[in-house]
């Protein structure tokens, strides 16, 4: 019936934002990696400086779990896959998927929701167009690293950057989703950027600190979403099937709660 | 004949506000009804309730023989809503904005959108964010009524709508109930409606006041009248007048008069008094209807 005219808009309307970041990404990217070579003729006064940091940091800024940072696998996870490319992605992810609770406040969507089309299509169409935006950004990462890599001949497989790439888009659909589920449990654009935003920071610093090995939070490491994204694992072996489940069963149950609470309250009228 | 909505006991609480209190409401099909109330009364929450927008605290409701709730999509395939409080995607242009949703409704519009847009001067090709608030208004006007649908639900319709176009909207509006169609028409003033409406429900504190033929609440509309003269006569000369409730003098030659009803006799007694103008206004419904309905529950 309507042909997935939700979903085209809203990739439509975000063809600027999409060009924008996808700039903005890959130029980080290109700029990380172009360092490189002189990073990595510098090792040993570098590895004196790495080697005086707490283990805590070395892990918070993406050195941490016994990664060796001139190894060109090093190298790309801890300037550009650990800590860099996630919080990119997330900001832009947890902001499109919030932005549909943020037209529902506005009013704009008063007019949609009242078209022949089920919330929970609309909505999930929303949501195909937060995937397809976020697998965008993804694939320009994966295309400006495998580029650069190339040109500063930086030494990595295509199939771990693809991996790796993979994993990044199901670290950002895994937090957009519970940024979607939470606007549609309230309609409020400012909690589901919020509730999404706090669960990755808790998430990132439990993953980083766990690795340092302190001890208290070791134990609840599995349970935060930025320990199954291994970037290092993916970059040297491919992402563990066990977080490729753990991130898209998350992104399910989301998306599930997401798609049960907006067919269950009141619309807001803007 | 089926009602085209039928509300029996309907509520719909926020919270402990109450917005609305058990509203029982009938609509013909193909009948042009008016909804008037003041602001906060409950006639954006009933319309919101029609589209499924909201989900009732209580009461039962069927529009056009579907429940909101389970027909939905069903239902919304038949009618045309403009809400009250219209904002539209500032970056689209009428013309997408019409046709992403003539696609979701699944209909050809045809030429209708463009022989809409010329009846209301509209412009479809500038984005919206670029029009005033009257022309995004038009684009509302036309996205309700392209599709000819069975029902329309119009808030509020002619705010920020100049005269000119006013009177367009009020043809469209016979030309749908001419169709068959059924209009629900709500409005903060009786005026907005009087013209369009068959019938008239009023509604206040979420609760139905009055509900009667137009022609026969207007001749019980209590309205105020004032008349200049070049000498004022006394005011206890038109104290026996069918109709005048109260008369008092104003400054300077002036006399006020609170009528209700048809105004002849009225004009018949100050005519002898060679009046020089005459000026009428309706008053707030709260004053109009609650006052002549026992201060309704207030």
């Amino acid at each position: 019936m309507s042909d997935f005219i939700v979903l085209r808009r809203a990739i439509s309307d975000r063809r600027r934002w999409l060009i924008g970041w996808s700039l903005g990404v890959a130029g980080l990217v290109v700029l990380n990696i172009a360092f490189w070579p002189s990073f990595r003729d510098k090792a040993d006064d570098m590895n004196e400086i790495i080697d005086n940091m707490p283990d805590s940091v070395k892990s918070l800024v993406g050195m941490g779990g016994g990664v060796d940072p001139f190894s060109p696998v090093g190298y790309l996870s801890s300037q550009v896959y650990a800590f860099m490319l996630p919080l990119l992605l997330l900001i832009g992810g947890i902001g499109v998927a919030a932005a549909v609770a943020g037209d529902e406040e506005r009013g704009l969507l008063e007019t949609s929701f009242a078209l022949p089309i089920r919330r929970r299509r609309l909505l999930g169409e929303r949501w195909l167009s937060v995937m397809a935006l976020g697998g965008a950004l993804c694939l320009v990462t994966f295309v400006a690293v495998l580029a650069t890599a190339r040109a500063v001949d930086l030494d990595v497989g295509v199939g771990s950057l693809w991996w790796a790439s993979a994993s990044a888009a199901l670290l950002t659909w895994s937090f957009a989703a519970v940024s979607l589920a939470a606007g549609a449990l309230t309609g409020r654009r400012s909690i589901a950027i919020a509730v999404a935003s706090v669960l990755a920071v808790a998430s990132y610093v439990v993953t980083s600190l766990a690795d340092a090995g302190i001890g208290a939070f070791r134990s609840v490491r599995s349970l935060s979403l930025f320990t199954h994204y291994d970037v290092l694992h993916s970059l040297q072996q491919g992402t563990p099937p066990w977080s490729l489940l753990v991130l898209v069963a998350v992104t399910a149950a989301a998306l599930g709660v997401a798609l049960w609470a907006i067919d269950r309250r009141d619309l807001r009228a803007g | 004949m089926e009602s085209a909505i039928s509300a029996r006991g309907l509520t719909k609480h926020f919270g402990a506000a109450v917005a609305l209190d058990g509203l029982d409401l009938e609509v013909a099909r193909g009948e042009v009804f008016g909804f008037v109330g003041p602001n906060g009364a409950g006639k954006t929450t009933t319309i919101r309730l029609l589209l499924d927008l909201l989900r009732p605290t209580g009461g039962s409701l069927s529009v056009l023989g579907l429940d909101p709730r389970h027909d939905g999509p069903t239902l919304r395939r038949r009618v045309g809503y403009l809400p009250g409080d219209l904002n539209l995607p500032a970056r689209l242009t009428g013309r997408q904005l019409l046709g992403d949703h003539a696609a979701v409704r699944g209909v050809d519009l045809g030429g209708r959108v463009d022989e809409l847009a010329e009846r209301f001067d509209a412009d479809l090709d500038r984005s919206m964010g670029e029009l005033s608030l009257g022309n995004r208004r038009k684009i509302g006007v036309i996205d309700a009524f392209a599709h000819r649908p069975d029902l329309l639900v119009l808030d509020e319709p002619t705010g920020g709508l100049d005269p000119l176009v006013q009177q367009e909207f009020r043809a469209l509006v016979r030309e749908a109930a001419d169709e068959g169609r059924t209009v629900f028409l709500s409005s903060h003033v009786l005026d907005e409606v009087q013209h369009t409406a068959d019938r008239v429900a009023v509604l206040r504190a979420g609760r139905l006041v009055v509900e009667d033929r137009v022609d026969a609440l207007l001749a019980r509309l209590r309205r105020a009248v004032t008349v200049r003269f070049s000498t004022a006569p006394s005011p206890q000369a038109f104290a026996t007048v069918p109709g005048v409730v109260s008369v008092q003098a104003v400054e300077p030659d002036g006399v006020r008069f609170e009528l209700e009803g048809v105004a002849g006799p009225l004009l018949a007694a100050i005519a002898p008094y060679g009046p020089l103008d005459l000026h009428a206004t309706e008053p707030d419904l709260e004053d109009a209807f609650l006052g002549f309905y026992g201060g309704g529950r207030g």
